[in-house]
């Protein structure tokens, strides 16, 4: 879908930011760029919507060289989000995300639903925020706001240059998710800039590790975790690339899909019964919809009459999208060794326990160890 | 809301003035100037203060504009700093160097006043552009605006409440610089004041810096109002720009 | 410890620029000449100062006063010595009202003998006459075939006060100014056809063809320079003004030779020490009006005017 073909970028002043990168992104695959300040990772990026002129070297979209097409007409078709966001403050948030699709001349009736849907794909209340400008927003919102109007008028590929950098912390690895699971639904090829390797290794399909204008080393996250082709890449990502690699493995592909669970109006004695009676430790307790509620343990059990009486409250949870190191740490900090698996809306789907983590990073580390 | 009270009193101060020197019989040995004079200098100073503000800001906040364009940035320097040239020679100075090149009366002074209101309006007008977030300009570019898209959805629309702001600095500053129009015959309140001056007579000045500063208030006031509704809604709440 | 020094400076900075000026009592043989601000004022002021330093005194120059500052200063003490118009001191300072028929003698007479009591000392006159006028352009007074200032006021009445005219503002307004001409001569101008402006504008105006009628002073260089008809003053409506040398009483006692000095001066005009007549009053005036071209046309600074005059007078060494 994209691809780069031998490009070098040289500023004015005689700087070469860009030497002879070529790398080849799929369609519908998110390729992050990553690297230490300068090298060369956003300029790449910006070449691609002609932002800055490409010096030698091509650039083709869907088979086309990027200098053939009016370059407004080009960046009309790339969605383009920035760290500093750049949301026009004295436009409504509808106004902002219809940018694109007023310069391509939708017309206002499809406009104006495009931004609502998108506002609610990004996760907040159309009804509430659509018209709220943005100096009435926090940093998340004005995040989610430069996102939205980035998928304006839906377009193939996305430019995102240090998206969530700007943020906290806990908004951030919030945003990340949301995003992950947006671009599960859109599938865009996106072209993702950020120095942070969690990001990357979380947010990548493929990773394009950059140093001082030249690419390093194209490939998946695992293989550059586990494959570092020198030095500098084996320092970049850093000696505890195990742990780091949980971040590849989602909750999905180790939780327990089937764990025993009671429903909270019945009998605790029950309950105690069944679990003597299996050998178990614990019980979910789920609603009659299937969402979750609690824990129950054998020794609460006796003191009470239903099940709900005596359950222990929810703390924390995990959906299945959640990296494992995510999961982990959830696990850690709540003290418990094992974690309710819930949907957004909180309807039980699977519970993770701390047996399964250590297990997947032991197959790890034989992976690493094999090399 | 108190600043608006402020500002009404002293409008209330100096037309009160104005009406209770007018209405004396005599002072010293002069009567006052009547209403209807005053009206008339009045009149002619509104005149030149609106015709000269009229050509300055078609003028100026285009040049202004234009120095903030990649590629006219080097003509930054020059218009701004002849602006403030322009400034920094005192008004009286303007008026008697018009005199010989232009001539006397009603638009030599309107000529001086435009050198004079010059600089508020540039300034302002530079600084309103150059002043906006480049992240907006850069995303705005990113999104396939061209230049003149960026220009009119984006600049001009967050630019305008500072150009009004210049306008208005230039159009009060142009009020007081008015006054001196009547030393080359050109009218306005200031024949009022510098009558008073030459007789010694510091109630007959008053007669005519009162409803000066009567006018530079109302005028202030005015502008201040459209200035306000100038700015964008989604401005007026906080102050970060992001 | 930069804001301390800042601070520091700006006092002393300005203490340095206000207290030479300030009240401070004179030193031995230091006086102060104070001028108003227009040409011939600027000339004489320079004349006096410059023959008082050539004899012996420091002279502290108040130039650029009006008509009301500068008696003010010489009431309050401030200023000694100034060359004020008879006309003036008849009826601004001393409140009378010009009774029209006074010559310029008469007016003399009565103003240094009545201002001799309020502690002022008035000199040997200047019979320059430099008093109130109105000029036209030659082809104007051909046209309308007008002389005098009756004739003009005819004209006036003829066209319902409709041709321009240009006074200054200071004129306009005065009691004794355009209001009083106006009921002397029984005319008045049309409100749209007077305009005002800051001394000497007019004699640009009528320069530049803005108005038909200008004011000018007796004895300005504009009107040898551009050969302007001075409309005759046939009744005597404007006061003489005629320039003379006035001190204050206590400084002439403590340096009786500064009388003998300026009438040295006053001396070397036509007529110097002696009756006014009409020959000499306008010898005079022609002699000015030079003086003041010399300023006005020729661009020299009133500095050197006044320096030249004394040294071809022999006042001074060149």
């Amino acid at each position: 879908m994209i691809k780069l073909d031998g490009v070098t970028g040289v500023y004015p002043d005689g700087t070469e930011a860009v030497k002879e990168v070529s790398f080849e992104v799929e369609e519908g695959e998110l390729c992050v760029l990553l690297g230490p300040s300068g090298c060369g990772k956003t300029t790449t990026m910006k070449m691609i919507n002609r932002l800055i002129p490409i010096t030698e070297g091509k650039i083709y979209i869907d088979g086309r060289d990027n200098t053939e097409i009016d370059e407004n007409e080009l960046r009309r078709n790339i969605g383009y989000a920035i760290q500093e966001i750049g949301l026009f403050p004295h436009m409504t948030v509808s106004q902002n995300i219809e940018t694109v699709p007023v310069l391509k001349g939708w017309p206002k009736a499809e406009r104006k639903k495009r931004a609502e849907e998108l506002l609610e794909l990004v996760g907040m209340d159309s009804g509430e925020y659509i018209d709220k400008y943005p100096s009435e927003l926090s940093g998340g919102q004005r995040q989610r706001v430069g996102v939205a109007r980035a998928l304006g008028a839906d377009p193939p590929i996305l430019l995102m240059d240090e998206p969530f950098g700007a943020i906290d912390p806990i908004t951030r690895v919030r945003l990340q998710d949301e995003f992950l699971k947006i671009q599960q639904e859109i599938k865009k090829t996106i072209i993702f800039v950020t120095h942070d390797i969690y990001e990357a290794i979380k947010m990548g399909d493929k990773v394009a590790l950059m140093n001082e204008g030249q690419l390093v080393q194209y490939d998946t996250p695992a293989n550059l975790l586990y494959r570092p082709k020198n030095e500098f890449v084996e320092n970049f990502v850093g000696a505890d690339r195990a742990l780091k690699g949980l971040q590849l493995i989602r909750v999905k592909d180790v939780m327990n899909s089937s764990p025993p669970t009671v429903k909270a109006d019945e009998k605790a004695e029950a309950a105690k019964e069944r679990m003597e009676r299996e050998g178990i430790d614990w019980l979910v307790v789920v609603n009659d919809d299937g969402k979750f509620l609690g824990w129950a343990n054998q020794a609460e059990l006796g003191r009470g009459e239903t099940v709900r009486e005596v359950m222990s409250p929810p703390a924390m949870t995990a959906t299945v999208n959640t990296v494992l190191n995510e999961a982990l740490s959830l696990m850690l900090s709540s003290r418990l060794n094992t974690l309710a698996v819930v949907t957004r809306y909180n309807r039980l789907v699977g519970v993770l326990s701390f047996d399964a983590i250590q297990k997947a990073l032991s197959e790890i580390a034989q992976r690493g160890e094999s090399e | 809301m108190r600043h608006q009270v402020i500002l009404i009193s002293l409008l209330a101060l100096c037309i009160g003035l104005t009406v209770w020197i007018t209405n004396m019989d005599k002072i010293g040995v002069m009567e006052p100037f009547t209403y209807r004079e005053i009206l008339k200098e009045t009149q002619r100073h509104l005149l030149m203060v609106l015709i000269a503000e009229l050509i300055v800001i078609p003028i100026g906040v285009p040049l202004a504009i234009l120095a903030t364009r990649p590629g006219f940035k080097k003509l930054a320097i020059p218009i701004i700093g002849g602006a403030n040239m322009g400034q920094s020679i005192p008004s009286m100075a303007i008026v008697a160097i018009m005199v010989p090149l232009l001539g006397m009366g009603f638009w030599p002074a309107v000529v001086a006043l435009f050198i004079w209101g010059l600089l508020p309006i540039l300034r302002n007008s530079y600084a309103a552009i150059n002043n906006i977030n480049p992240a907006i300009v850069e995303a705005a570019r990113g999104m396939g605006m061209t230049r003149g898209q960026i220009a009119r959805k984006v600049e001009l629309p967050l630019a305008l409440p500072v150009i009004m702001a210049g306008v208005r600095v230039s159009t009060v500053v142009v009020v007081g610089t008015a006054t001196l129009a009547a030393l080359i015959a050109a009218g306005g309140l200031g024949r009022i004041i510098l009558a008073g001056v030459a007789v010694s007579q510091p109630l007959i000045t008053l007669q005519g810096a009162a409803p000066t500063a009567a006018l530079a208030i109302t005028l202030g006031f005015i502008l201040e109002r459209i200035e306000k509704w100038m700015t964008p809604r989604g401005l007026k709440a906080k102050a970060e720009m992001s | 410890m930069r804001r301390l020094i800042v601070t520091i400076l700006a006092v002393v900075l300005t203490l340095a620029l206000v207290l030479p000026g300030a009240g401070c009592a004179p030193a031995e043989n230091e006086v102060t000449v104070g001028n108003k601000n227009f040409t011939e004022q600027y000339i004489i002021g320079e004349m006096i100062k410059q023959l008082l330093e050539d004899r012996g005194f420091t002279v502290n120059l108040a130039a650029d006063l009006s008509t009301d500052i500068m008696r003010g200063g010489m009431e309050a003490g401030d200023i000694d010595i100034c060359a004020e118009y008879t006309g003036t001191a008849w009826m601004v300072h001393l409140g009378h009202e010009y009774e029209v028929g006074d010559d310029n003698n008469e007016i003399y007479e009565l103003v240094k003998e009545e201002d001799e009591v309020n502690g002022f000392i008035w000199l040997n006159p200047i019979w320059n006459n430099n008093t109130y006028a109105f000029a036209s352009w030659p082809e104007f007074v051909e046209e309308y075939n007008v002389e005098t200032l009756s004739d003009l006021a005819a004209l006036y009445r003829q066209e319902e006060g409709k041709i321009s005219m240009f006074t200054t503002i200071e004129f306009s307004v005065r009691p004794d100014g355009l209001p009083a001409m106006q009921e002397h001569y029984d005319f008045e101008v049309d409100e749209a056809y007077i305009m005002t402006g800051a001394a000497g504008i007019s004699l640009i105006g009528l320069a530049e063809g803005e108005c038909d009628v200008g004011m000018v002073f007796g004895t300005d260089a504009a009107i040898a320079e551009y050969g302007w008809h001075v409309y005759l003053d046939d009744q005597s409506f404007f006061p003489p003004y005629d320039i003379t040398p006035s001190v204050r009483a206590e400084v002439l006692e403590k340096y009786p030779e500064i009388e003998d000095i300026l009438n040295e001066l006053v001396a070397t005009f036509p007529g110097g020490g002696e009756s006014a007549t009409p020959e000499i009053v306008g010898e005079c005036q022609g002699i000015w009006q030079g003086l003041c071209a010399k300023v006005d046309i020729d661009l020299l600074e009133p500095e050197e005017v006044a320096h030249d005059y004394l040294v071809e007078n022999n006042l001074i060494a060149g």
